[in-house]
């Protein structure tokens, strides 16, 4: 039988859990992607493996720990470019900063608890309600804020230096846009797990941008085609026996390569685009703005 | 110098004696010049003489270190803007959006234009589509305006980025050496385009241009850049060979 985890609460509550993750990750994932960001998501992520570590160690619910950390690791970031440190090298620094606050945490609690490994890995099928109520309230909070300021994000996207000169708060945005992609990695962390957390956000939205849509389509497409993983995902990993969150990865590189093939065995139509006649050509052609001209025009 | 301002139109902009540095790099050195409204200004220079730091600077994206930028017309209408100044639409040199394979189409990159003064939180209207409607239109790229932006020549990728630039309905348009890579003809369609728009839609206009022949002819006015303000007067009485003239002399500087 097709979907046959659906019979288990345990199989839906994955399913929820996955589609809220999918809905939220690729929809940061194209904006992430253009703005040449993949590996924040990855920084972010281990960022967010020092703060589960410091909920372990504190006794605190690992998850409300591991979004304090990736907001201050977001901050840390602008904070860091503020010091031209470049953006990659920033990253670079948070991945490892917070990879080695969670390992000396671990370390210090002298052994590691049996969870940890679920964080890393992801265990989608293992969800509790807790974990679905908290990627349902993170997941609308960051899809209200991206739908709310979603030209914003377009124009920072596409042209920043246009989008600061036409009046936008672009540095604050940017920042708030770290934090939305903070959040998002921590919904997805307990499903599919740190390790595998970007690939989630990153895949489905290089899988659309091959099929070289317009904006919105290439986010819809994103948004189909992560839905789609986590569900063949999860049966696989139902039917198979195998890591779930590794399933779901697998799948989206699988979607990738046929977008990929896809377009490049479409047949390029290699074209002059047409332009409509202009009708206001001057007189002079390239004759600009002289008192002749404009008198001309007046009489 | 003295300046060909038209003595009718107000001062619209006036920088005062800027200094601006890339670390130790002395780029810009107590640059001063005024433009009128609805003026049309020339920017030349040689490579790394300082313009397009001026231009940064003159629209917001740079602070110079010493000096100041002063706007002082249509101060009653710079709604979102913060500090006040006048709507300015700007066509960079080298947009990322030039640099990269955007899944975006003609329509999308016109439609940013309306974004910045419908302020945040607020959804695109039927006016701010209408406005996008008529840019296109008025830049000749209605029957392209579905198609992906990479798939454009370079010269339709300018004219759309002026139809963005326009469609804010800027009070002045700064435009960094925007036929940078582009064909001759398209060349001059494309100053034939903006001549139409500055006469129609009365903007000041400042653009940056390293091609001597197009200076001379074209311009109204030309301030020549090196580090510091070399010349800045009627284009008219420079000339092709005193604009050549003034490049050797930046050059031996």
């Amino acid at each position: 039988m097709v979907f046959e985890f659906l019979l288990y609460k345990f199989g839906v509550r994955a399913l929820i859990g996955g589609l809220i993750v999918a809905v939220t990750c690729a929809s940061l994932g194209v904006f992430i992607v253009l703005r040449r960001l993949s590996l924040i998501s990855d920084g972010l992520g281990h960022v967010a493996f020092g703060g589960i570590a410091l909920g372990f160690w504190t006794g605190i619910y690992p998850l409300y720990t591991a979004v304090a950390s990736v907001i201050a690791g977001a901050l840390g970031i602008h904070a860091l470019s503020r010091l031209r440190v470049a953006s990659d090298a920033a990253i670079a620094i948070l991945f490892s900063g917070g990879l080695a606050i969670g390992i000396v945490l671990i370390s210090m609690a002298q052994s590691a608890p049996a969870d940890l490994l679920s964080y890393l890995f992801g265990t989608i099928l293992g969800i509790n309600d807790n974990d679905v109520y908290l990627a349902a309230g993170l997941g609308v909070i960051v899809l209200v804020v991206l739908i709310l300021l979603w030209k914003e994000w377009v124009a920072i996207t596409l042209d920043p230096d246009f989008a600061r000169v036409a009046g936008m708060p672009v540095t604050p945005l940017e920042i708030l846009f770290t934090v939305l992609v903070g959040l998002t990695v921590v919904v997805a962390t307990r499903l599919v797990g740190v390790l595998l957390v970007s690939s989630l956000m990153i895949i489905p939205a290089i899988a659309a941008i091959q099929l070289r849509l317009p904006f919105r389509r290439t986010v819809l497409t994103a948004l189909a085609l992560a839905i789609a993983s986590v569900i063949i995902g999860l049966q696989l990993s139902f039917s198979y026996n195998l890591a779930s969150g590794g399933a779901i990865v697998l799948v989206t590189i699988g979607f990738f390569i046929m977008t990929a093939l896809f377009a490049r065995l479409l047949p390029k139509m290699k074209r002059e685009l047409p332009v409509d006649p202009w009708e206001h050509q001057c007189s002079e052609p390239g004759y600009m703005g002289s008192r002749e001209q404009k008198n001309r025009e007046k009489t | 110098m003295p300046v060909d301002a038209p003595r009718d139109r107000p001062v619209c902009l006036t920088v005062n004696n800027i200094s601006f540095s890339y670390g130790a790099e002395l780029v810009l050195e107590n640059v001063t010049l005024a433009v009128r409204q609805e003026e049309f200004v020339g920017v030349a220079g040689l490579n790394g003489s300082g313009k397009t730091t001026l231009l940064k600077i003159l629209v917001g994206l740079l602070r110079p270190d010493a000096g100041t930028v002063e706007f002082t017309c249509h101060m009653d209408d710079c709604e979102g803007m913060s500090p006040c100044r006048p709507c300015i639409g700007y066509v960079p040199q080298q947009p990322v959006l030039r640099q990269q394979q955007f899944p975006v189409t003609v329509r999308e990159v016109i439609a940013m234009g309306t974004y910045g003064q419908s302020g945040l939180f607020s959804r695109p209207t039927k006016d701010d589509a209408a406005a996008v409607d008529k840019a296109i239109a008025e830049a000749g790229l209605g029957r392209i305006a579905g198609e992906l932006f990479s798939d454009l020549s370079g010269g339709q990728q300018q004219r759309a980025l002026i139809a963005r630039a326009l469609v804010g309905n800027p009070h002045i348009l700064a435009l960094d050496e925007p036929t940078n890579g582009v064909d001759a003809k398209s060349k001059q369609e494309f100053y034939a385009l903006l001549s139409h728009l500055h006469l129609t839609h009365k903007i000041t206009v400042l653009i940056i241009l390293h091609d001597l022949t197009e200076l001379s002819r074209m311009m109204e006015r030309i301030v020549f850049l090196h580090h510091r303000v070399l010349y800045d007067g009627p284009a008219g009485a420079l000339g092709s060979e005193g604009l050549w003239n003034l490049m050797v002399r930046a050059g031996s500087q």
